[in-house]
């Protein structure tokens, strides 16, 4: 094979949270001398202008980036149409970068790099690398393309699929049932012995699961589908 | 998440480490790392840490895994939690390599990381994941 | 449309695979395409596909752009294409692509996928090639016969000039990869072969003829071509299934040879014996290889001889009898008994057919040979081989018996013999429990016998025997039950000494056990570098960049505070790698045991640690002496770690007080202990204590060290085959128990 996992993905599978894969992307970071990395989600782009990211990563120390959590894209934006409807990466110089990049803070010697992702559901991904212009002939493109594929692979295996899959968990049936009681958030944590911020993503995991909108729809849902009694 | 509308909040981090020189270290990257206010509190053991838990409204906790006379974050983070302590619990340690931390979420921690990956940019990650209250659902 | 998967497919199968636009240029190649074919990517994506593999045609000579046609177009029939493969050094050949239908990719464009089907041609023809072509080559165009390879898909792999020159008409056909029928086939059109005739029946009878012999050569073959020429075809087929064939010119030959000769030169390669006789004077005119090699005569003294030289005990006037019978039966077979006369005098037994020559005035007899001594000498070579065998049993590094049921012994070999320092004749007929006098021996023969059935007629197992020079030595016996008519006849017994394999496997075994000892220092070391070592790297980076930071803000108030520790942080990680240096020096050592007793190497520690203990105030006491026979340095600097061990954790307000006794416990092993009344180890920390740098107490100021000791001490004990451990159930201080054997 041309192309080889590198040795700072060693890590990759043993990734099971989303700080795991934050850590396994900031290992690229530093690996390819990135100063940025963006996971986004392009599903709803470009019927609508927002677009959420899933993982940003900063591997420079003066950032004075904007908050990237949801960003506002135009519609004719060339760098999110190669994202979104093309099936090879794009280098964009620094022009390029300067003019469509507009959430992001001094671009002026930045190089950007886009990352199309088609998942074989059929669902749409993309990665924004900002490199320095200064480094972006050192650094072997297909490379750095290939590694941040194999890890999107498992980000999408591990954080996104469970939460679309309507299979409940030994631990997320718990956590009905302990509802069903009447138990809160944090007392249902107390009994289980993990933190609150554990036991609600694995609600809103059920709510998403089971497509209700409150805790009382859930347990409802889950006694008329024969979950709990 | 604009940050117009959002009331500041304090978010109280407790940080448990054997190493007193550690400290001044975390002091240091939470203090640049951070938009929000927060606050530093750092204790050696896992008896002034239950302690801290009694007097004050603690967010998170980062948790050296091998602290004197305890094992590992498999007998600390249990101890904690029987607490009734339901914030996020991390584990910070020199090597997260061994087997067991693959089992982190079984003993009640929310994520591990390794102190050389721990930087600014790092913390910022893990307080806009784990330790903001607005994540929060509400119990409705 | 082109989804990650199918990509990812693309790029990973071992197949080489190209994505083609819509016009049949290469829009991507996947990396197996890189590397089997040797392309580079910029030199093939927008070139034609078929400009780069022409295509072949698969059948009715299809036209080349109709081809290149449905290369493009949307046809599900066209995935059965074969392609001409060109790679630089190596001679072209086919292939058969897959094609996709045209998917729409993202950009919009429609493309297809097309794979080469591999099978892993290239490789084979590489490796096939590379090895042997250079020199094939070169000894080829030195030798003026022709000389062409097939493989065994009966394609052409290597000619030479000379097979050129005998097929002139064939030369545009012979392409490396062309089939041999191809060949034939094209050569058959131009008329090459004048013996093939000219109707359409003929040729394909010929081919069919040609073919059977190319693929199941028996004997060469002599053509005749369409200029006079006359070829001598020898073709033999190896065992991978190539053909190998030589074409001789062999026109001058034939021209000038006689009838007989000629004849003679097609039968000489017959097995049986043949020969042309002179009627005239009963001379032999010529007898073919076999005639020659039974008779042991050269052809030029065959032709000296006439019939009575060769038939034993021969009567003239019967012989004249005899051929004046064949002449009048022309034509027809004639047979007779006789016995012929080898050069060397001796006599064989056989049979001759003969034939008188067609016409009016016949001149030779054809004379046919069967050798009646063959069966004879079939029955020769099998007592050959008989006394062979013997030899080769006598020669085993084996002992052999036969003996019967109650192990009466009939035979032995001479290696058994000479084992138990008996002859042969004292032992056959003799049981062997007889002269065998050892009952641990017999017991386990009887039981081994005893378990032998028709379903499992073989049993092995060890046995310890006294060898006749007084040596117990370790044989493998494998005792076989043989049966006759389903009743159990005779047992046979194989032994093999393995004494000195099971020594060496000892002796592997116990360089294994070092060897992962060292392994696990080597570990233990690779694990604390990266670990340990790495903490205080961290701290000295963290508050160097702090500084900085500081620096530039224009601040200076912690500098004192963050200099002086990235200056402490240093100092732990120098007493770190001095500490792993001096463990890894120690983990290394040679043991060499010398005699000495133990108050010597305790006042020698005393010594040592003058200074701790005036400091500490701490008693030693030796409550009995033993002489010891171990590493004298080695031994030392373990007690000296233990009991330093021991003044490090004193507690506070009471001076170590040390006991130490030894004592033998076991057969050949001592029993060391060192007791204090410190501060004591938790019993659940005992496993963990003698890891390298075990920190067990987080005040450094208090409790100095970077805890190797225990673990270099730990190390010693291992070295000496012993053990070093921490007795749990002592509850006043700590107690460590050293065993080793002396």
């Amino acid at each position: 094979m041309k192309y080889q996992k590198p040795d700072c993905l060693v890590d990759l599978d043993r990734a099971i949270n989303k700080l795991d894969f934050y850590r396994l992307f900031k290992c690229l970071c530093v690996n390819f001398d990135l100063d940025l990395l963006a996971l986004f989600d392009m599903n709803n782009w470009p019927e609508e202008t927002a677009i959420e990211s899933l993982m940003v990563v900063v591997n420079r120390e003066d950032s004075n980036l904007v908050d990237l959590d949801v960003v506002s894209i135009e519609n004719n934006n060339l760098i999110f149409q190669n994202m979104r409807d093309e099936m090879l990466h794009k280098v964009w110089n620094n022009q390029n970068v300067i003019e469509h990049i507009k959430f992001s803070g001094d671009m002026s010697s930045t190089t950007g790099i886009s990352i199309p992702l088609h998942t074989p559901n059929g669902r749409h991904f993309g990665f924004w690398l900002a490199v320095p212009t200064s480094v972006t002939d050192k650094i072997d493109h297909d490379q750095l393309v290939y590694s941040c594929k194999l890890v999107f692979q498992n980000f999408f295996n591990e954080i996104i699929l469970p939460d679309s899959m309507p299979i409940i968990s030994p631990r997320e049936l718990e956590v009905i049932r302990w509802s069903s009681e009447g138990k809160t958030s944090v007392e249902i944590a107390i009994i289980l012995g993990l933190s609150e911020h554990t036991i609600n993503s694995y609600t809103t995991k059920i709510l998403q699961k089971l497509q209700v909108v409150n805790r009382a729809q859930m347990v409802a849902t889950a006694i008329r589908m024969g979950l709990i009694k | 998440m604009s940050s117009a509308i959002e009331e500041v909040e304090t978010i109280t981090i407790l940080f448990v480490d054997d190493n007193p020189d550690e400290f001044v270290l975390m002091e240091w990257l939470v203090k640049g790392g951070v938009d929000q206010n927060t606050e530093l509190v750092c204790v050696t053991d896992i008896e002034s840490a239950c302690k801290v838990l009694d007097e004050k409204d603690i967010s998170m906790i980062l948790l050296d895994n091998k602290l004197h006379l305890n094992d590992d974050f498999r007998t600390s983070v249990p101890v904690l939690r029987s607490k009734a302590f339901t914030g996020p619990i991390g584990i910070v340690s020199s090597s997260i390599e061994p087997e067991y931390f693959q089992e982190f979420e079984q003993y009640g921690a929310d994520f591990r990381i390794g102190k050389n990956e721990l930087d600014r940019n790092a913390i910022g990650f893990i307080i806009d994941e784990f330790a903001k209250k607005d994540t929060k659902l509400s119990d409705d | 449309m082109l989804d990650e998967i199918s990509l990812a497919f693309f790029n990973s199968t071992p197949n080489p695979g190209f994505l083609v636009n819509e016009d049949g240029t290469i829009s991507l190649i996947n990396s197996a395409a890189c590397s089997k074919l040797q392309l580079k990517e910029d030199d093939t994506i927008g070139i034609l596909f078929h400009k780069l593999f022409p295509v072949v045609a698969a059948q009715n000579n299809e036209k080349f752009e109709a081809i290149t046609g449905v290369l493009v177009e949307k046809d599900p029939c066209s995935d059965k294409l074969r392609i001409l493969v060109s790679l630089p050094g190596l001679p072209s050949f086919r292939t058969q692509i897959t094609k996709s239908d045209p998917q729409i990719c993202r950009d919009g464009v429609k493309r297809s996928i097309v794979y080469m089907n591999d099978h892993g041609q290239v490789e084979k023809l590489k490796d096939s090639y590379e090895n042997s072509l250079t020199l094939l080559n070169a000894a080829l165009s030195a030798i003026p016969e022709g000389f062409a390879i097939y493989d065994e898909e009966d394609r052409l792999q290597v000619f030479n000039q000379g097979y050129m020159d005998v097929y002139p008409d064939s030369v545009d056909a012979m392409k490396i990869g062309t089939r041999f029928e191809d060949i034939l086939k094209y050569g058959l059109e131009q008329g090459q072969y004048e013996e093939a005739g000219f109707t359409e029946e003929s040729r394909a009878a010929w081919l069919k003829e040609r073919l059977k012999n190319h693929f199941n050569p028996t004997a060469p073959l002599v053509q005749h071509l369409k200029d006079g020429r006359y070829i001598r075809v020898d073709e033999r087929v190896l065992d991978d299934g190539h053909i190998v064939g030589i074409r001789s010119n062999i026109t001058e030959l034939m021209e000038t040879k006689s009838l007989a000769e000629s004849l003679g030169d097609a039968l000489d390669n017959i097995a049986a014996p043949v020969a042309f006789i002179d009627i005239e004077t009963q001379r032999i005119l010529y007898g073919n290889t076999a005639f020659l090699n039974n008779l042991q005569y050269t052809p030029d003294e065959i032709t000296q001889l006439t019939l009575m030289d060769i038939n034993h005990n021969a009567n003239p006037e019967k012989i004249s009898e005899f051929i004046d019978k064949i002449i009048e039966n022309r034509g027809v077979v004639q047979q007779s008994r006789s016995q012929h006369v080898r050069k060397d005098g001796t006599v064989y037994p056989c049979v001759v057919n003969s034939i008188c020559e067609n016409g009016d005035n016949p001149k030779r007899i054809l004379v046919f040979v069967e050798d009646e001594s063959i069966e004879r000498e079939i029955r020769e070579e099998l007592d050959y081989r008989r006394v062979q065998q013997e030899t080769f049993i006598e020669n085993l590094p084996v002992f052999i018996i036969r003996s019967d049921l109650d192990t009466t012994i009939h035979f032995a070999n001479e290696l058994y013999c000479d084992f138990f320092g008996v002859s042969l004749a004292d032992i056959i007929g003799v049981k062997f429990t007889e002269f065998i006098h050892t009952e641990e021996i017999i017991q386990n023969l009887k039981n081994c016998l005893a378990s032998l059935t028709m379903e499992s007629p073989v049993r092995t197992y060890e046995q310890e025997m006294l060898s006749s020079d007084g040596i117990f030595r370790t044989v493998l016996w494998t005792n076989r039950l043989v049966f006759k008519d389903g009743e159990p006849h005779e047992v046979v017994s194989v032994g093999r000494d393995i004494t000195d394999s099971k020594l060496a496997k000892a002796q592997i075994e116990e360089q294994a056990h070092a060897l992962t000892l060292r392994n696990q220092a080597l570990e233990q070391f690779a694990g604390i570098v990266s670990h340990d070592l790495r903490s205080p790297l961290r701290h000295i980076r963290l508050f160097g960049e702090m500084l900085m930071e500081e620096h530039e803000s224009g601040n200076s108030e912690n500098f004192g505070d963050y200099i002086s520790r990235i200056r402490s942080s240093i100092l732990r990680m120098e007493s770190l790698i001095s500490s792993l240096l001096e463990f890894s020096q120690v983990a290394y050592k040679q043991v060499n045991r010398s005699r000495f007793v133990l108050s010597t190497a305790i006042d020698e520690v005393k010594e040592n640690l003058a200074q701790n203990i005036e400091q500490s105030g701490a008693v030693i006491k030796l409550q009995n002496d033993f002489d010891l026979n171990l590493d004298y340095v080695l031994f030392v600097r373990l007690m000296q770690n233990l009991i330093d061990n021991a003044i490090k954790y004193q507690k506070d307000d009471q001076p170590a007080q040390i006991q130490i006794s030894a004592d033998q416990t076991e057969k050949n092993i001592v029993c060391i202990t060192v007791a204090d009344n410190g501060i004591g180890i938790a019993s659940e920390q005992a496993s963990r204590i003698f890891n390298v740098f075990q920190r067990l107490h987080v005040d450094e100021k208090k409790y100095k060290g970077t805890g190797i000791g225990l673990a270099l001490a730990k190390r010693i004990a291992e070295g000496h085959n012993g053990t070093l451990s921490l007795d749990t159930d002592y509850k006043d201080g700590s107690k460590f128990v050293l065993k080793v054997p002396i």
